[in-house]
């Protein structure tokens, strides 16, 4: 296991407990205010929990949501500073990466735009060569072309050199596709923690009419009534199911807002 | 080392090259000063003083409250102790190369006292290249603590201001004249106490037949001079000096510079046991092997006090 928790508690975070192995890609999803800031700053370590512990094996890097940099540092000065700051350090690869996103480099970093600055605190991490790398909201102030561009290359990265990724959104059409694992908090609490493949598989979406039960066995995540109709999604894993209900997987998106939901 | 040479200089080159220019231009105008120059330097060496007077306040200021506050304040803590330095090394390898430039400028600003014709022995006490180096680390130091308690640059600022000048207040006022008990001559009626060549003179006041200091009397108490009453009255055998003699300067002036570079070193002590404790940062990038572990470094710090506690209930329960 490369990163774990074990019933963390800090403010906004109750009893979170949860083990990713290395090289995963784990998004962890929630609403505003749920905790995910709050969790990763434990995970990081610039918080220390109020109960029970965090872990991470190896070198972590973490770039907050706020993308903290020195204003007066040109973007020169932020490779040096990582240069001259990690045990570890790959000029190449934070060097790439500006060239990759066209980060002008003679200009100080109070004077770059929003994205350019996520670039910058991008490289200084990718650069140190971190085992773990925890992102919160990374990709808030990019354009949605350089989104898929940066999702590709620190996918190419986690794929190249085994690092574990862990990032934080509530942008769930980010995820799709991308991460292997999802991690959903909601009010500080852990709803669902698991491989996105097998929570796909297991969730089934059961259409049919009006029923006060739901026609399977199962947990029942969300039910929906309407006059004439119902429709349930369940953790099964799907059953066969006979007419007139009929049954379909649903996306990730939609398996996010149906436990949200449930749980607000 | 080099490292923290290079982001020192990076992140502080302005108030480092603002207080140099300070530093010289005051050390200048203090030692033209002195050599009893004539005309607008006289004015130029009152406005060193002002320097003199104030740079220990300057360096805690302008180098020690920003240099952790300014990190909390626009949250680039994240970046300065997320990388493979320890907060605890960074603090340090920044505090040495601050620190001692601080020592090497207070030392500079501390070359001339500002007094023309003779030098004056303790009236410029405060005017030495050792006694200001202290003044220096020290308000250096306190800077440092106060930016990492209030975690905003004005506020530790202004505080490392009211600090630095109310302990400084203190020292000078109540403490430094006593580094060394008084020496005291006495002389009979009729004779003046006779005070050695540039001694400090602490008070004066009469003496019993013992020869030990006695009060005035109540019906001299508000005389203008209250001798010959004291005297008619009987009271008194004659009158004493208190005084520290010249020859202890330089052992107060070592005294000095000692008691500011201990309190200087008690307040990083606690800044680094604040930072490494309370702060609650990671103590190290690879802190969290999870083989190591679990649970070692939550666990160790509540374990260490009943360890304390034990024996002194242990004996506690023993005397009861």
């Amino acid at each position: 296991m490369s990163v774990v928790a074990a019933e963390v508690s800090k403010w906004a975070v109750r009893n979170v407990s949860f083990e990713l192995p290395p090289g995963s890609v784990t998004a962890l999803v929630g609403a505003n205010g749920s905790g995910k800031s709050t969790l990763l700053n434990v995970l990081a370590g610039h918080l220390p929990p109020d109960s029970g512990h965090a872990s991470i094996a190896g070198r972590v890097a973490y770039v907050p949501q706020h993308k903290p940099m020195y204003k007066g540092f040109k973007v020169a000065d932020v490779l040096e500073f990582g240069r001259r700051m990690n045990d570890v350090w790959d000029h190449e690869r934070a060097d790439e990466w500006l060239t990759r996103f066209k980060v002008p480099r003679r200009l100080q970093i109070g004077d770059l735009s929003g994205g350019q600055r996520t670039h910058v605190t991008l490289a200084l991490a990718l650069g140190s060569r971190p085992d773990v790398l925890l992102l919160d909201e990374p990709l808030s102030e990019l354009d949605p072309l350089a989104r898929r561009k940066v999702v590709r290359e620190l996918l190419t990265e986690v794929s190249d050199n085994g690092m574990t990724l862990v990032f934080s959104t509530h942008v769930v059409a980010e995820i799709g596709g991308v991460a292997d694992r999802l991690l959903l908090l909601a009010d500080g609490r852990l709803l669902v923690d698991g491989d996105t493949d097998e929570l796909l598989e297991e969730h089934v979406l059961y259409t049919g009419p009006h029923a006060e039960t739901a026609p399977v066995e199962g947990r029942v995540v969300l039910a929906k009534h309407s006059t004439s109709q119902s429709s349930y999604l369940v953790r099964s894993g799907g059953t066969q199911i006979a007419e007139p209900w009929t049954a379909r997987y649903v996306t990730l998106e939609e398996l996010v807002v149906a436990h949200l939901e449930r749980a607000a | 080392m080099s490292a923290f040479v290079w982001l020192t200089w990076r992140q502080h080159r302005w108030s480092i090259l603002g207080t140099s220019t300070l530093a010289l231009v005051a050390a200048y105008t203090l030692i033209s000063t002195e050599g009893g120059k004539v005309g607008s330097m006289l004015v130029a060496g009152f406005y060193g003083l002002i320097v003199q007077l104030a740079f220990g306040a300057v360096i805690g200021m302008f180098w020690g409250a920003p240099l952790i506050a300014r990190e909390l304040e626009e949250r680039t803590y994240f970046v300065a102790w997320g990388q493979d330095v320890t907060p605890a090394k960074w603090l340090r390898g920044k505090a040495l190369v601050l620190g001692s430039l601080a020592v090497v400028l207070g030392a500079l600003v501390g070359l001339g006292d500002g007094f023309g014709g003779d030098r004056m022995v303790w009236g410029a006490f405060e005017a030495t290249p050792l006694v200001q180096a202290g003044y220096a680390i020290f308000g250096f130091a306190l800077g440092v603590l106060i930016g990492l308690l209030c975690r905003h640059v004005v506020m530790a600022m202004a505080a490392t201001l009211v600090f630095y000048t109310l302990v400084r207040a203190l020292i000078a006022v109540v403490v430094r004249d006593h580094y060394l008990p008084a020496q005291r001559v006495v002389a009979r009626w009729d004779s003046r106490p006779d005070l050695p060549q540039n001694a400090l003179e602490l008070g004066k006041g009469f003496v019993g037949a013992d020869l030990r200091p006695v009060p005035v009397v109540e019906q001299c108490e508000n005389l203008v001079n209250p001798n010959s009453c004291m005297r008619a009255a009987k009271a008194a055998v004659g009158t004493y000096v208190e005084y520290q003699p010249a020859g202890r300067y330089w052992i107060f002036q070592v005294m000095e510079f000692g008691l500011f570079a201990l309190l200087a070193a008690v307040l990083f002590a606690l800044t680094f046991r604040v930072l490494r404790r309370g702060g609650g940062w990671k103590p190290s990038r690879r802190h969290r092997r999870i083989d190591a572990e679990p649970a070692a470094e939550p666990a160790a710090e509540p374990a260490a006090e009943p360890a304390q506690s034990t024996p002194a209930a242990a004996e506690a329960h023993a005397e009861g």
